[in-house]
């Protein structure tokens, strides 16, 4: 049921929010106890809070356009009173201050939050198995990853549990657990949705985004969450209104050119996923979409712009867990360097502090030039190559992800390894081009596969038309 | 990446590896540092560095005013402080 159908049910009186939360908690408490989906969770917060909307829409006042609504949100957002730990035990006693613009505004349209799921820790991996509180299972398959970083808020909308939930997008933590999990999961323009009270890993790469069910369901989370916010410098404001996403997924693409790019359907690609893009490409085509093969040459470089950048800007950001102020300190530092280092070296984990090695090397003096600075001259060079393929096509078509989920345990002896299963994702981030991972069925093993649409900057409207238009061809397709 | 350039990077990241990790982590980053090389192949002399993905769509730079603005909940800062007294945050001896 989508979101939409349940607030009706709400605004004409069928059902009560406490009524909706109830069905919910039961789902939620054995969820937790199966997959280790969530970090926190405060059912008495979110019954109050339903109890509250109850009486607010019986004393007449208008229903937000989330009333009701139970979602969760990745532990890397804060929510005032709640605990924010980015799965790290450096942040493992931290109490959110004050609360995320995103995650306000979802509140304010309605929306009950439940709990704060599970995720790599501070964002940093692909599978959830970087996490201080464990890995979270994929529903599907519990023997399974669910994918990263936004390991819980994918899981907790595959597995029913709640019907919406945020996460963050790096460098594919939203649409590559979103394609293994087999639900929507989008990451918009850059600058869209607010990141002020996103815990920040890579400055300039994150991106707040919706998981849902379905494309409309997407589309509504991401009316509620985008906008301009002057708490964040680097939000966009819009000359013009900004669309309304729901209304978007409901036009047609006949006419529209989808480009496939070639470096994307090439070695490393599971012959499954293939098939299924090139499935996806002929019943485009029948829709009456034209269909392009099209080029990316600078894709196999991305990978490795991405974990210079990332990991240089994450070291700058996580300069501040130093044990002063808030999060872990050591019990018994020798002097004030030591407080620093020790908090440091017990508080993070060893992906974590891999990362903060290579950015800071990446940035430090006599290799700032030939890394840093190289790489963000490279991310120039792709973003010409990707408004060049946007003069040809209005959507790229792509595989999210180079397989679909893998075993617990199989890429974690190897970081490289995990880092080159974020191939697909990667450049939007790096651009800040819109994206969405949408489920294209399951494989022989009856894993998940998903979908990916890329659309120039600021085309977030368009990326749910052709998104609403390609889940419509699945359906009639069934 | 040897052992002596990661015991000097991991000073400047305030991070200490315990002898379990430095038998895994120069390797790792050596690795890891090998793939990036790569990079080294394209042609970027007359590039400019891109440092924000808008470019100019974003307009000009915004600064905000030179102002003082409250934290409205001081209370929810000093909960959550390791150790609080006083008004001060309270850490090992900097000064002899």
């Amino acid at each position: 049921m989508s979101i939409r159908a349940v607030v009706e049910k709400i605004k004409s009186g069928e059902m009560s929010c406490s009524e909706l939360l109830q069905e919910y908690l039961p789902k939620i408490q054995d969820g937790q106890e199966k997959l280790n989906s969530y970090i926190s969770l405060f059912p008495e917060r979110a019954i109050s809070k339903a109890k509250k909307l109850d009486e607010s829409l019986a004393a007449g006042n208008e229903a937000g356009s989330m009333a009701g609504i139970p979602v969760a949100i990745k532990d890397n957002m804060h929510l005032e009173g709640s605990p924010a730990t980015c799965g790290s035990k450096i942040l493992d006693s931290y109490i959110s201050p004050y609360t995320t613009t995103a995650v306000k505004k979802l509140e304010e349209a309605g929306a009950v939050i439940i709990g704060k799921t599970n995720m790599d820790q501070f964002a940093m991996g692909s599978s959830g198995e970087t996490s201080y509180y464990g890995p979270t299972k994929n529903p599907k398959d519990l023997s399974r990853i669910p994918g990263g970083s936004s390991s819980g808020s994918a899981a907790v909308v595959a597995d029913g549990q709640v019907l919406g939930s945020l996460g963050s997008d790096t460098g594919g933590s939203i649409r590559q657990p979103a394609a293994m999990c087999g639900v929507v999961g989008m990451k918009p323009t850059y600058g869209l949705v607010s990141r002020y009270g996103l815990i920040a890993f890579a400055s300039s790469l994150d991106q707040i985004g919706p998981f849902a069910d379905n494309v409309e369901d997407a589309a509504l989370m991401l009316n509620v969450i985008a906008g301009y916010d002057p708490k964040d410098s680097t939000s966009y404001k819009y000359k013009d209104k900004i669309p309304d996403f729901v209304a978007e997924t409901k036009k047609d693409i006949k006419g529209y050119k989808f480009g496939i790019p070639r470096e994307y359907m090439a070695e490393g690609l599971s012959d499954e996923i293939r098939n299924r893009i090139e499935d996806t490409a002929k019943k485009l085509e029948k829709a009456g979409a034209e269909i392009k093969e099209v080029s990316l040459p600078l894709t196999k470089y991305a990978v490795a712009v991405y974990y210079i950048i990332a990991p240089a800007e994450a070291s700058a950001n996580l300069a501040r867990y130093d044990g002063v102020k808030y999060g872990y300190r050591t019990p018994v530092p020798k002097d004030l360097l030591d407080e620093y280092i020790s908090s440091r070296q017990e508080g993070f984990g060893s992906e974590v502090k891999r990362r903060i090695m290579l950015g800071t090397y990446a940035l430090s003096s006599g290799y700032y030039d030939a890394y840093y600075l190289k790489a963000q001259k490279v991310r120039t060079l792709m973003k010409q190559d990707f408004e060049k393929v946007f003069n040809d096509v209005d959507v790229i078509l792509s595989p999210t992800t180079p397989s679909t989920a893998f075993k617990l345990g199989e890429k974690t002896e190897d970081p490289l390894q995990m880092y080159l299963s974020d191939i697909y994702t990667i450049s939007c981030n790096l651009i800040g081009i819109p994206a969405i991972s949408i489920p294209a069925g399951v494989d022989s093993e009856g894993l998940p596969i998903g979908v990916q649409l890329m659309c120039p900057w600021l085309e977030d409207g368009r990326l749910f038309r052709a998104a609403g238009a390609i889940e419509k061809i699945y359906e009639n397709a069934e | 990446m040897d052992i002596k350039e990661v015991e000097k990077v991991a000073k400047l990241a305030r991070l200490e590896f315990s002898e379990e990790e430095k038998k895994k982590i120069p390797d790792q980053l050596t690795k890891i540092l090998g793939f990036i090389d790569q990079l080294k192949k394209i042609e970027t002399s007359d590039i400019e560095p891109m440092t924000q993905p808008l470019g100019d769509e974003m307009g000009e730079l915004r600064m905000n005013e030179d102002r003082l603005d409250e934290f409205i909940k001081k209370e929810n800062l000093t909960a959550i402080a390791p150790e609080f007294k006083d008004g001060f945050y309270r850490v090992k001896k900097v000064i002899e």
